[in-house]
């Protein structure tokens, strides 16, 4: 009796035991719940971001600020600017301390100037309880350029690569094929090399069809220096990090390589390029290369994630499912290594004036917890943040919706590090300005590359001498 | 001993208080400012440098450039906007007056349209790509581009300029038009004079005032343009269409140098009010 007992006994405790192991396990807190407890002090308070107008910054203003002020009573306001005003508001804000902006807008390439000037939080000072237990902040793979001296200075929220970007329709029309063939003796594919991506251009230049061969962003503004000297072109001939040592140095003659062969090489056949481009491509910037791509008139480019965005959108474009991508030419004459392209990354840091700094960590939290990071990319097609979702099924289907190769791109960009931000060079703002007035004299045709690239180099070496780094 | 007088340096109490925060300290505050090398977008420390900043002026090619490119587009300005205005002037005077009231109306407008939204336009127009001036240039056989000819660029800010503010030339010289008395017009008239002779020795003498004061406000606004060329050309091709504030603006609030561009503006500045005061003694007849 006594042994059945304890057999019946021993029974239902077997068959219990999965039960009282699930009521013993703490409850998986979802970042809503949480968020709707840890906010409650901050409830009734606003905090303002300022931040460029790209799709995802759009995507948070409209879907999920409302969606966050709903769940924590913390009202967002989202100011939703151009690239240059929003560093002029940013800027003027910290300089002076003012505490307009509780969160600002930091593009990756931004952070040198923006940690030596000390103007953002870090972010591990926010106590543990502020932290969302699920938030796995190191699988945000861009974070890295954002730590400075141990430091979080900025936690990414998009992250877009700059990609070779191409007609696929016309690439694989037979009968394009066979004339290219005929003309050029190779199959019509996506370029490994400039001279490749120049026949190319030849090719499908039909100003007549109103078709181009060739786009830039080769206007008097700042996108000319970072597409020729920072982002695009001169890493695909072997110069990198600007042509800048980390001494200082630009020119040859004081060991950097913003002259050298290679980058002369480089501009020269960059200006040589634009004649396969639309008659205004010197009035371009990003923006009207995503138009030109989006209007139809473009064959091949480089071409920038978030514009991307909007060239795959029927709604405003009308090569949408047309376009595929593929790994930027190289110059294999002075390509021996390295990056070939740029990573295109933007965070949310914390000014130290910020008023609310508590209740914006908790929003850059909602925004980039793992959840909303796939919605976004989801969405939006061209931006992932997180290793988790770029290595994962979702990326796959991303691209299958959109008929093209991007995530598997930049799967490849951050595998095998073909693709790089900016280099910590504080004076970031300084140069870019400087150099994109010179590089313009080359493109408008008043001196040589040789000429632009030698003034430049002198130039940027005298302005680290005036500002201090004399050695 | 003469006794100071207190009572006219109180009248002055008020405009002193007005323009104190909003101007003067905010202008001798930039003359400090200009005695340092402060470059925001630097970690290197701000440091003294006393009359540095003015002396590398001298040497800085980009200024030079952009004043000279200034002072030929301000000058452009005021003669091309001075002699279509004299022509609408003369037209709207002897215009009848249903028909004078409502073109008066139209010249209006483009004065009340704030720059920025006049740079927009016209960079839509001259756009290379889609706009219609060079779409209809081209149709005629001329290549017009903005982005590639610097002398293109010159001239599409040139027209700009003039779409905007040749209306208030006209007005201006309207107002002196109308002041003429008709009794020396007839007089003129009943003495046999021509046409031509009465606009000559007659008309022009007599608006010769309203000419140097409309001279004057538009060569000073031309010289200090900023917001429609820099929406139009950003101040390209190259630096063809950076005009002196392009120069200043982009100093400033692109790489924050505020120390050498704190001195570029005050010597700007005094450029402008040099140039401004010859024209000013011009319009006085030689006096001050």
């Amino acid at each position: 009796m006594h042994k059945k007992l304890v057999l019946t006994l021993a029974i239902i405790l077997i068959l219990l035991t999965p039960t009282i192991s699930l009521i013993a396990q703490p409850k998986q807190v979802t970042i809503k719940e949480w968020l709707a407890e840890v906010s409650k002090p901050y409830r009734g308070i606003t905090i303002t971001w300022i931040t460029e107008s790209t799709p995802p910054s759009l995507f948070i203003r409209d879907v999920l600020a409302p969606e966050f002020e709903k769940i924590t009573g913390i009202k967002v306001k989202v100011e939703a600017t151009s690239w240059d005003e929003m560093y002029r508001k940013s800027i003027a804000d910290m300089e002076a301390k003012t505490g307009i902006y509780d969160l600002v807008y930091v593009e990756q390439d931004i952070i040198a100037f923006y940690a030596a000037k000390g103007y953002l939080t870090d972010i591990r000072t926010f106590p543990k309880k502020l932290w969302y237990p699920n938030y796995d902040i190191w699988d945000i793979f861009s974070l890295k350029y954002y730590v400075v001296n141990d430091k979080i200075l900025a936690v990414p929220f998009e992250t877009f690569i700059k990609v070779y970007a191409y007609r696929k329709d016309l690439f694989n029309d037979p009968k394009e094929r066979a004339t290219f063939k005929a003309k050029y003796g190779w199959d019509l594919r996506p370029p490994r090399t400039w001279e490749e991506y120049k026949q190319i251009a030849e090719f499908f230049y039909r100003p007549k069809q109103g078709l181009y061969g060739h786009v830039a962003q080769a206007a008097t503004h700042p996108c000319l220096f970072y597409e020729v000297v920072a982002e695009t072109i001169f890493p695909t001939f072997g110069v990198h990090y600007w042509g800048i040592t980390l001494k200082r140095r630009a020119s040859v003659e004081e060991g950097g390589s913003l002259n050298s062969p290679a980058a002369v090489a480089a501009l020269t056949m960059y200006i040589d390029l634009l004649k396969y481009a639309p008659p205004g491509v010197r009035t371009y910037t990003w923006d009207e290369v995503g138009a030109a791509w989006c209007a139809g008139i473009v064959t091949q480019g480089l071409i920038y994630g978030d514009q991307l965005a909007k060239a795959i959108d029927p709604k405003v474009s009308k090569v949408a499912g047309k376009i595929d991508v593929a790994l930027p030419p190289v110059e294999p004459k002075y390509y021996k290594g390295g990056y070939i392209g740029y990573m295109d990354m933007g965070g949310f840091g914390i000014p130290i004036s910020a008023r609310h700094k508590e209740a914006a960590w908790l929003f850059i939290q909602w925004v980039t917890c793992k959840e909303n990071a796939a919605r976004m990319m989801e969405a939006l097609g061209t931006s992932c943040i997180r290793r988790s979702l770029l290595f994962s099924p979702l990326a796959d289907e991303i691209d299958k919706k959109y008929g093209f190769h991007y995530f598997e791109v930049m799967r490849k960009g951050v595998e095998f590090h073909l693709f790089e931000g900016a280099p910590p060079i504080p004076e970031h703002m300084i140069i870019v300005d400087m150099g994109y007035k010179i590089l313009a004299k080359a493109i408008a045709g008043k001196v040589t590359p040789k000429q632009c690239l030698d003034e430049l180099a002198h130039a940027i070496d005298a302005k680290f001498k005036e500002l201090g780094y004399t050695n | 001993m003469p006794r100071i007088r207190f009572r006219p340096w109180f009248l002055f109490l008020p405009l002193i208080i007005l323009l104190g925060p909003t101007s003067i300290i905010p202008f001798v505050y930039a003359i400090y400012i200009s005695l340092y090398r402060y470059v925001v977008t630097s970690p290197m420390p701000v440091i003294f440098v006393g009359i540095n900043n003015y002396v590398k002026l001298f040497y800085d090619g980009m200024f030079i450039n952009a004043l000279w490119r200034g002072l030929v587009f301000a000058i452009s300005c005021v003669l091309v906007e001075s002699a279509i205005g004299f022509g609408l002037a003369l037209l709207l005077w002897g215009m009848s007056s249903r028909l004078g009231s409502f073109l008066r109306v139209m010249l209006c407008i483009p004065l009340a349209a704030p720059p920025i939204v006049i740079g927009t336009m016209w960079k839509l127009m001259f756009n290379p790509d889609v706009g219609p001036v060079p779409f209809v240039l081209r149709q005629l056989g001329v290549d017009f581009n903005i982005g590639t000819s610097e002398v293109d660029a010159f001239l599409a800010t040139l027209f700009m300029d003039a779409w905007h503010w040749t209306p208030l030339v006209t007005f201006i010289l309207l107002a002196g038009l109308l002041a003429i008395p008709k009794e020396m017009l007839e007089v003129a008239e009943v003495s046999g004079a021509s046409t031509s002779q009465r606009l000559r020795y007659v008309i022009l003498p007599l608006i010769t005032q309203q000419f140097l004061i409309a001279s004057l406000i538009r060569f000073m606004d031309a010289l200090r343009i900023f917001d429609e060329v820099w929406m139009l050309t950003g101040g390209g091709p190259g630096i063809s269409t950076q005009y002196l504030c392009i120069y200043i603006y982009r100093l400033v609030l692109t790489q924050w140098d505020l120390g050498y561009g704190s001195a570029l503006s005050i010597v700007a500045l005094y450029i402008i009010v040099g140039f401004s005061m010859i024209l000013y003694r011009l319009v006085r007849g030689g006096r001050w």
